[in-house]
């Protein structure tokens, strides 16, 4: 892998997070509300009250002040304390990263195992009754929005046929399984009709090609063909791929309050109405670096399907 | 209509379930049958009681987020001097008796059988400790606006806390009642910040102790038993956040959660439908009213807000918009507010409060004899958790339009919303709010006394009459109860006349319980006090 490219990608991503931490931070600044007076609710204030949470949570001081205080601390490894709740930011997403991380690669696991399988067989069958049915199953599933498909599925697999549980993220390996199943489906139901429709497109270009024809003229076994065309049709599979990682990432955002999961999205939620600047400005730097660790592993997994494709090239 | 509020995601939700057919759950519901019981609960045994919660807390310590919800968890696990009993009235807590003559110098006389339920006892010390938590200069406590009339708290004997007033408050009385005093030891103090995060936890001396707090998932309580009432029927708690209201219905109807609160009251006939399952509301003392702010144009017109008041019809929002769940308000406190006044002598009371009833035509006539005869623009907001005062607003909107009035009805967060009832700028306000006592002065004094008129302050009518003010001033310092009634009353009526606000309807929650539980007292008050040890398994 050239240190080159790496330099190259982690500057990039310094400079986009920069670029977000300051927008962030901008607007959640301008956003309606006050955050001394979220804290006390609709009951009375006398201006002493008041004036000791400004003076606490440094409200009082002028904008870039307060960004660059921040800044300070996050230089040094400090994400701050949370106003909204008093914890630590770095507790509090340390605790519920792993549940979100788990939803997300459940979900793209379950979507590739849904749409790649679909996406083949259609392409093999172009035109035929099985390749329509794949197509309506990928266009609805890519319709539905997540939390309206995991209500569905509530009603279907935890109250019509009770198997799975309502709510919740379970204890233990078996107990985590059984409770992110049916938010994992949720969130992989459209990603796979999306998955679908790209794995046949691409595969149906790779089939069309004279080197095919070819192969089957000459007669190779069908099982060889259908994997050189495969492997060549790989790299627009993996962009949706890297695609159905980033957008289930977000989703989560939904489904966890669906499900009552006590993951990142809910906390994302819960502190951009709130105005909790140290919260949502370490989860807005969080999620982008998760996307573009997704993204580089993207184009590593390019290299490796197709040879031509170099670090640092154009590769499409 | 010519206010439509931002979609927010609950309503695109609905109309979602509504197109999916998912809002026809109690059809589907009784097409598959009712669920098998789960473990069930024979004998009277149930090792873990589950509730359902519908949002999150943000910190366990409720002077820190003073919401409904964190003071139903902190309520078992905290007390305070005295307590609210079923009726609303103050009842012995960690003070068996309290004393005073004057109304400035209060005496508490604290139990010898307390003790918080890391063991140690509680000493007149703590009490002195989580007072002063309160009252110390530059506490940032949500709780500290309520002692800013306390000279001194000092302990005057190994069982006795002394507190004393700059001047004369009838109202004090609630003040150390757990709606704004929640004991914990001096010792536990030291932690600052970090009391109710998970790490910390809370301590106190209520029947159950918290052992664990997950933040949007869960918080488990332990029963202590030392509690000084006695043991608890219950061992174990455990409160399960679950903010999607179909998703609660869900697990109420699978046994997941044997008590449901704030049921939403236009999902009650599917919640009613569950097998075993009972829903009982009552009124939960909170009043929605439109507030009129009398320093800006044109509001501070009385025959605008004559017109304005007269196009809302409050009978048809409770009927239609509420589904009945509520009363129309006539005034600001409810009349579950009067603990100490018999119930005939609120009504009497209240027939003689002037109402601003329904009545287009008249409003018609308001508008025409206004400094506006012709009509204007004007804005109504409303809290994204409230969305029953959205459907409300866009009735008014609705019948406002006959006259000339152009309202915009918008949906914001409540953040931006609690943000807006301070600053004071807008003409036309929602005023939403849940009563921490059961002191009818609490809601009258904060809304119509002339001292909390500035900006900032809590009366957000910006209403100052000296007469009405004075009333209310006269009533803080009186102690006799009926006289101080009379003397709120009168403020409450003279006030009316002037209309800084249309009082829109009171209030009423509902809670489910369901088949494996049972309990004793439930009424306006059971969740402001320690109502776990009231539940019992059935």
């Amino acid at each position: 892998m050239s240190a080159g490219f790496l330099a190259r990608r982690a500057l990039g991503t310094l400079a986009v997070l920069a670029i977000l931490s300051v927008g962030v931070f901008g607007l959640l600044y301008l956003a309606p509300g006050s955050v001394e007076r979220t804290l006390l609710g609709t009951r009375p204030a006398s201006p002493e009250a008041l004036e000791a949470i400004r003076a606490r949570y440094h409200l009082d001081e002028p904008v870039v002040t307060r960004y660059l205080r921040w800044l300070g601390g996050v230089l040094q490894g400090d994400f701050g304390t949370s106003i909204r709740t008093g914890m630590s930011v770095t507790d509090a997403i340390g605790s519920r990263l792993p549940l979100t991380l788990q939803l997300t690669a459940y979900g793209t696991l379950l979507a590739v195992l849904l749409g790649l399988p679909l996406g083949i067989v259609g392409a093999f069958r172009k035109g035929r009754a099985v390749d329509r049915a794949a197509s309506v199953t990928a266009v609805a599933g890519m319709s539905a929005p997540p939390f309206a498909a995991g209500l569905v599925l509530l009603m279907a697999f935890a109250v019509h046929l009770p198997w799975f549980p309502v709510y919740g993220a379970g204890e233990g390996f078996g107990g985590r399984l059984l409770h992110l199943t049916l938010p994992a489906l949720a969130l992989a139901i459209g990603a796979a009709g999306l998955l679908v429709r790209f794995t046949r497109t691409a595969l149906v270009r790779e089939l069309d090609k004279d080197y095919i024809v070819f192969a089957r003229a000459r007669g190779l076994p069908p099982l060889r063909v259908a994997g050189y065309a495969l492997r060549n049709a790989l790299i627009p599979i993996l962009t949706a791929v890297g695609l159905i990682v980033t957008s289930t990432l977000a989703g989560t955002v939904l489904i966890e309050v669906t499900f009552a999961l006590p993951g990142l999205g809910s906390l994302l939620v819960d502190s951009v109405t709130f105005k909790d600047m140290p919260v949502v400005q370490a989860l807005a730097l969080l999620l982008t670096l998760l996307i573009s660790l997704v993204n580089l592993l993207v184009d590593v997994a390019y290299t490796v399907a197709d040879p031509r494709v170099r670090f640092g090239e154009d590769t499409r | 209509m010519s206010g439509s509020g931002r979609v927010s995601r609950r309503s695109f939700l609905q109309a979602v379930a509504l197109a999916g057919g998912v809002a026809t759950l109690p059809g589907f519901l009784t097409a598959c049958g009712a669920p098998e019981a789960p473990e069930t609960a024979k004998g009277g045994q149930l090792d873990v009681l589950k509730v359902a919660l519908p949002s999150s807390l943000g910190s366990l310590d409720a002077s820190k987020e003073a919401g409904i919800m964190n003071y139903v968890v902190a309520l078992l696990t905290q007390e305070a001097l005295v307590g609210v009993g079923p009726d609303g009235e103050l009842v012995p807590a960690l003070a068996e008796s309290w004393k005073s003559d004057d109304a400035r110098t209060f005496v508490y006389r604290l139990r010898k059988d307390a003790t918080f339920s890391d063991g140690t006892p509680v000493t007149a010390d703590d009490i002195v400790a989580s007072l002063e938590y309160n009252t110390k200069k530059g506490s940032t406590s949500a709780f500290a606006y309520a002692y800013a009339g306390v000279k001194s708290v000092r302990a005057t004997g190994e069982h006795e806390v002394t507190i004393e007033l700059d001047a004369i408050d009838s109202s004090f009385a609630w003040t150390v009642s757990p709606g704004t005093l929640l004991v914990t030891s001096r010792k536990f103090l030291e932690h600052g910040d970090k009391i109710g995060t998970p790490e910390t936890l809370i301590l106190g001396t209520g029947p159950y102790k918290v052992t664990e707090f997950a933040p949007d998932s869960h918080v488990t309580l332990e029963r202590n038993d030392a509690w000084w009432g006695g043991k608890a029927a219950i061992g174990r708690i455990r409160f399960d956040f679950i903010a999607e209201d179909s998703t609660r219905l869900l697990a109420m109807r699978q046994g997941e959660a044997d008590i449901a609160l704030n049921v939403p009251l236009e999902q009650l006939a599917q919640w009613q439908g569950l097998k075993g399952v009972e829903v009982k509301t009552t009124t939960d003392r909170s009043l929605v009213a439109l507030a009129f702010n009398t320093a800006v144009k044109p509001f501070d017109d009385i025959h605008v807000r004559r017109a304005v008041a007269h196009a809302v019809d409050r009978e048809g929002i409770v009927r239609s918009v509420l589904g009945g769940h509520a009363e129309v308000a006539t005034t600001l406190p409810s009349s579950a507010q009067w603990a100490g006044l018999p119930a005939a002598d609120v009504d009497a009371l209240y027939a003689t409060i002037p109402q601003a009833g329904f009545d287009l035509a008249k409003a018609k006539a308001e508008l025409a004899a206004s400094s506006v005869p012709n009509g204007f623009k004007a804005e109504l907001t409303f809290p994204n958790s409230g969305s029953q005062l959205g459907k409300a607003a866009l009735t008014l909107a609705e019948n406002l339009k006959g006259l000339g009035i152009d309202l915009t009805v918008k949906e914001i967060t409540l953040e931006a919303w609690i943000a807006e009832l301070t600053e004071r700028k807008k003409g036309l306000i929602y005023g939403w709010y849940f009563a921490t006592t059961g002191d009818p002065a609490e809601f009258t004094q904060q809304l119509l006394n002339g001292a909390n008129a500035a900006e900032g302050g809590t009366n957000i009518a910006s209403y100052a009459d000296a007469k009405v003010t004075g009333l209310l001033d006269q009533a803080k310092g009186t102690t006799e109860e009926r006289k101080r009634a009379e003397l709120i009353g009168e403020a409450l009526r003279l006030a009316a006349a002037d209309l800084p606000y249309q009082p829109l309807w009171w209030g009423q929650s509902a809670t489910a319980f369901g088949p494996k539980v049972t309990a004793e007292g439930y009424g306006p008050y059971f969740f402001i006090s320690p109502w776990a040890a009231r539940v019992a398994p059935r």
